[in-house]
């Protein structure tokens, strides 16, 4: 009794240093540094965007446009709005706002009850890649003398703090601690009242209604709360890029943040930031040798959504959980 | 800019051309709804797809005519085998059916890609259709008005075969209830293979139609699809009528908006659809959610 | 003052009309019953009352106050409660998550942003905790706590389902074919447990054969096509000629 409970504490303070000093060293182990900056945020991307996908069921086809708009607001605020040095990282929470003020309003539209039918989620997913596609225009076209249109925006500094600037291995530095932050908040989301009844909207909306729940305000914060993540992860970046453009409104990012969670396995934790780790780490890999790598994306998804639903982390949190039950197991 | 009366008459005959060739895409997303209750995401990737085959047709045989049989035909066959092998394992869980569909609308995207490349290609209208007509004040492209003749011609044809043929009195119980025509003996299975198949061949003949106007490249797909959603939003999912009407007004405002404020043409149609998701989810004509 | 109270109560579906002018009438603490057969409107009159659709024609009242326009949610916390025909619970999570779930409506501060979006065990937690723990024992189901809800077998899941109705300390219960699919066994220990919580609160059971609910209703009303055709103790009821007619002429079982 007491021997299994010690056994798995120890064994949560393993996984948690080896995964500290790996995430400390991460720039020296892969191939980039850009690229370990890349899984972070990418994860944060996806563990926010899991809110809604994984733990409430329903799929949102347009996440992009969170990134998007995130990504966009360092843009403008650097280059048009013309703010001082030790200002920039204040543009970070202002895109992380403008992500959440956007997801309020089109969450609030595209959630909507209609009388006694709950929408079937194909609704969900394509009214929130049409409103994706129109920022993705609204940003190519008709804000084009200021969103560079096609071209995007180039020449964004790096931010700074005090004397150091914060590029490079300091940058990855810098977002590691904000993906620290963020995962301990989605952890204590998730284990919260909040996030159980996310999971009971998943699996019986109806019945969370008749308990006293309004369901609606629900989806409403959970879709909120993914785009803030999702706008915090196209700002970071931004930083990390010096650039913006029209594919971070693009639909194959909002494929691709689906892919990635999809992989991971949906119904775990951890699962997006898997995912996310294992999908750009490969597609740094395959994009030297073919152009081709969608192709393999695609194939996976459909193995993954016919023979694997629980992704690829469900197996992997097995191996390391091989006695007992390790917290993973939050349906 | 100066608006004459013949421009807006173009812009007018333009968006309900544009409005068809929607209607028609979205009456194959629709049919295949009603009766399957999936979402076919892959749906603009087979209207590509089409295109692209009787693009290549129209290499061999040098006859948009019959490229354009062909092309309808051929994609047609296409979806049917998709949906005997991967779509009808999906059927009762929404999710998993449009992540699936999602995993084949990237694969035929690749596909695409892969075989033609990712260049833009030149799809030629028909020779015999390459006038204008020319009555009193007012000239329009032949070829726009052929669209919309053709394509009300199909969902005529469409509607007679739902309205007046046994498989289409089959396929409109399978609509109401699914189990009950199972019970009835019926092989529901064939049918939805047909259906599926007969949803795709429109919509691939709707590419085709539109290939010579809107130009061919692979990701005309998803956009298609988008806007075609936006139809079904507004005319009212499972509605023939409310997808031609719907598809109808989705082209006319885009046409007439690039008329007054062309960078507006692109957001309008969303615009439309936030409007009815929030005031009339259920859509013009629609019942079925 | 009645604690439930229709009136003129309607419901039309397409061109047909499911409840037709029901006024009923309840007091605090009673047990009644709705029979009727199969079709005849029982549970889209329970749909009705708790919101599930708006009427056609007609009002509800609920302690004296109209609830016709509120939404389901809202009804519940006015101390409305109810289960469902068809066992509706949440198959994917635990029978301890399910009961959770149900208690913390009540047991949780939602408007308090740290309470519902941080804490996974302040005070209100705890309570709500400790709360379907006691109901769990009382019906039954804490060995069973951490089983998937969804592979319960059917008696079982019925126990959940009257657990989670009741989890929010309601008022008013209403009942919809608790003993349905249930052995004899099981129709008894039911019968026993919807006797013990009647003390605490005031039920309608929806029933389609007379003789469960003979024993266990103060009063009985007979709904057929949409209509009450009569209403009385259990004993006026049973000898009720035309009850028996439209009963024998439907299906054949009293």
């Amino acid at each position: 009794m007491a021997g299994k409970r010690v056994r798995e504490s120890l064994l949560l303070v393993i996984v948690f240093v080896v995964l500290g000093v790996i995430l400390l060293t991460f720039p020296f182990i892969l191939p980039s540094t850009a690229l370990a900056t890349d899984i972070l945020l990418m994860g944060i991307f996806a563990m926010g965007f899991n809110f809604i996908f994984g733990h409430m069921g329903k799929i949102s086809f347009g996440h992009a446009m969170f990134f998007g708009l995130g990504s966009y607001t360092v843009g403008f605020f650097l280059i048009h709005f013309h703010m001082p040095p030790w200002a920039y990282l204040f543009s970070i929470p202002i895109g992380m706002l403008v992500a959440g003020a956007v997801a309020y309003v089109v969450g609030y539209v595209c959630l909507k009850k209609v009388g006694v039918y709950w929408l079937n989620p194909a609704y969900f997913a394509l009214t929130t890649l049409a409103f994706a596609q129109m920022f993705y225009y609204i940003f190519f076209i008709p804000l084009e003398p200021w969103s560079g249109g096609y071209d995007g925006m180039w020449g964004i500094p790096s931010p700074t703090i005090g004397s150091i600037e914060l590029f490079g291995v300091n940058y990855y530095y810098f977002v590691l601690v904000i993906f620290v932050v963020c995962v301990f908040l989605i952890k204590k989301i998730l284990d919260s009242p909040f996030g159980k009844m996310l999971h009971a909207i998943r699996e019986n909306e109806e019945r969370a209604l008749f308990l006293g729940y309004d369901a609606f305000k629900f989806k409403l914060y959970a879709f909120i709360l993914s785009g803030l993540f999702g706008g915090l992860a196209g700002a970071l970046q931004t930083f990390r890029l010096g650039y913006c453009g029209t594919e971070d409104l693009h639909w194959a990012l909002s494929g691709e943040v689906i892919f990635m969670a999809l992989l991971g396995g949906m119904r775990i934790f951890y699962g997006p930031l898997l995912g996310a780790f294992i999908y750009l780490f490969f597609k740094d890999f395959i994009v030297a040798y073919t152009d081709e790598w969608m192709l393999f994306v695609a194939v996976i998804v459909i193995v993954i959504v016919l023979y694997l639903p629980e992704g690829v982390g469900a197996p992997v949190g097995k191996l390391i959980s091989r006695q007992g039950k390790w917290k993973y197991q939050d349906h | 800019m100066e608006i004459s009366g013949s421009l807006i008459l173009d812009q007018l005959v333009m968006g309900l051309a544009y409005g068809m060739i929607l209607a028609l895409v979205a009456l194959g997303l629709s049919l295949i709804f009603g009766l399957m209750e999936v979402i076919n995401f892959a749906h603009g990737a087979f209207y590509a797809l089409g295109a692209y085959i009787a693009f290549a047709a129209l290499g061999f045989v040098g006859n948009f005519w019959v490229a354009l049989v062909i092309g309808a035909i051929l994609v047609g066959v296409v979806g049917a085998v998709a949906e005997r092998f991967l779509v009808r394992r999906v059927y009762v869980e929404p999710v998993r059916s449009l992540l699936l569909m999602f995993g084949v609308m990237l694969a035929i995207l690749q596909g695409i890609r892969f075989i033609w490349g990712v260049a833009y290609q030149p799809f030629s209208y028909p020779r015999e259709l390459l006038f204008t007509i020319n009555a009193g004040p007012v000239s329009v492209s032949a070829y726009r008005v052929f669209i919309i003749i053709i394509a009300a011609a199909v969902s005529y044809a469409l509607w007679l075969f739902l309205k007046k043929t046994s498989v289409g009195l089959i396929i409109r119980a399978g609509i109401q209830d699914r189990d009950m025509v199972r019970i009835l003996g019926i092989d529901i299975s064939k049918i939805f293979t047909l259906v599926f198949g007969l949803g795709i061949a429109i919509g691939g003949f709707a590419g085709i139609l539109a290939a010579p106007m809107m130009g061919l490249y692979p990701e005309v797909g998803l956009e298609i699809l988008v806007i075609s959603f936006v139809v079904v939003v507004v005319g009212g999912m499972g509605s023939i009528r409310g997808s031609i009407l719907a598809g109808i007004i989705i082209g006319e405002a885009t046409s007439l908006c690039t008329l007054v404020y062309p960078e507006g043409s692109y957001v309008i149609p969303y615009i439309i659809m936030g409007a009815f998701l929030l005031a009339r989810p259920t859509g013009l004509l629609g019942g079925k959610l | 003052m009645k604690l439930l109270k229709t009136e003129n109560l309607s419901k039309d579906f397409a061109g047909f009309r499911a409840v037709n002018e029901v006024n009923f009438e309840l007091e605090e603490g009673m047990l009644v019953s709705i029979i009727g057969p199969n079709g005849a409107g029982k549970t889209t009159f329970f749909n009705l009352i708790t919101g599930l659709h708006p009427p056609t024609k007609g009002r509800v009242f609920f302690k004296g106050e109209d609830i016709t326009q509120l939404e389901p949610y809202e009804r519940l916390m006015k101390g409305l409660s109810r289960t469902f025909q068809i066992v509706n619970i949440f198959p994917g999570l635990s029978v301890f998550d399910n009961m959770l779930i149900a208690m913390l409506r009540r047991n949780i501060k939602w408007s308090n942003l740290r309470a519902s979006f941080f804490s996974g065990s302040s005070k209100g937690h705890s309570k709500a905790e400790e709360g379907a723990y006691a109901i769990m024992e009382e019906v039954g189901l804490i060995d069973r706590k951490d089983g998937l809800a969804g592979s319960l077998p059917h008696g079982y899941k019925k126990r959940l389902e009257i657990s989670m109705a009741i989890a929010s300390e309601p008022t008013l219960l209403l009942l919809d074919e608790p003993f349905g699919g249930l052995s004899p066994v099981e129709i008894k220990e039911m019968m026993a447990f919807t006797r013990k919580i009647s003390n605490r609160l005031t039920i309608v059971l929806v029933e389609h054969k007379l003789d469960t609910v003979m024993d266990l209703s103060q009063r009985i009303s007979v709904l057929h096509e949409g209509g009450i055709i009569a209403e009385g103790k259990p004993k006026e009821i049973r000898e009720n000629g035309f009850v028996q007619e439209v009963y024998l002429s439907g299906r054949g079982s009293k």
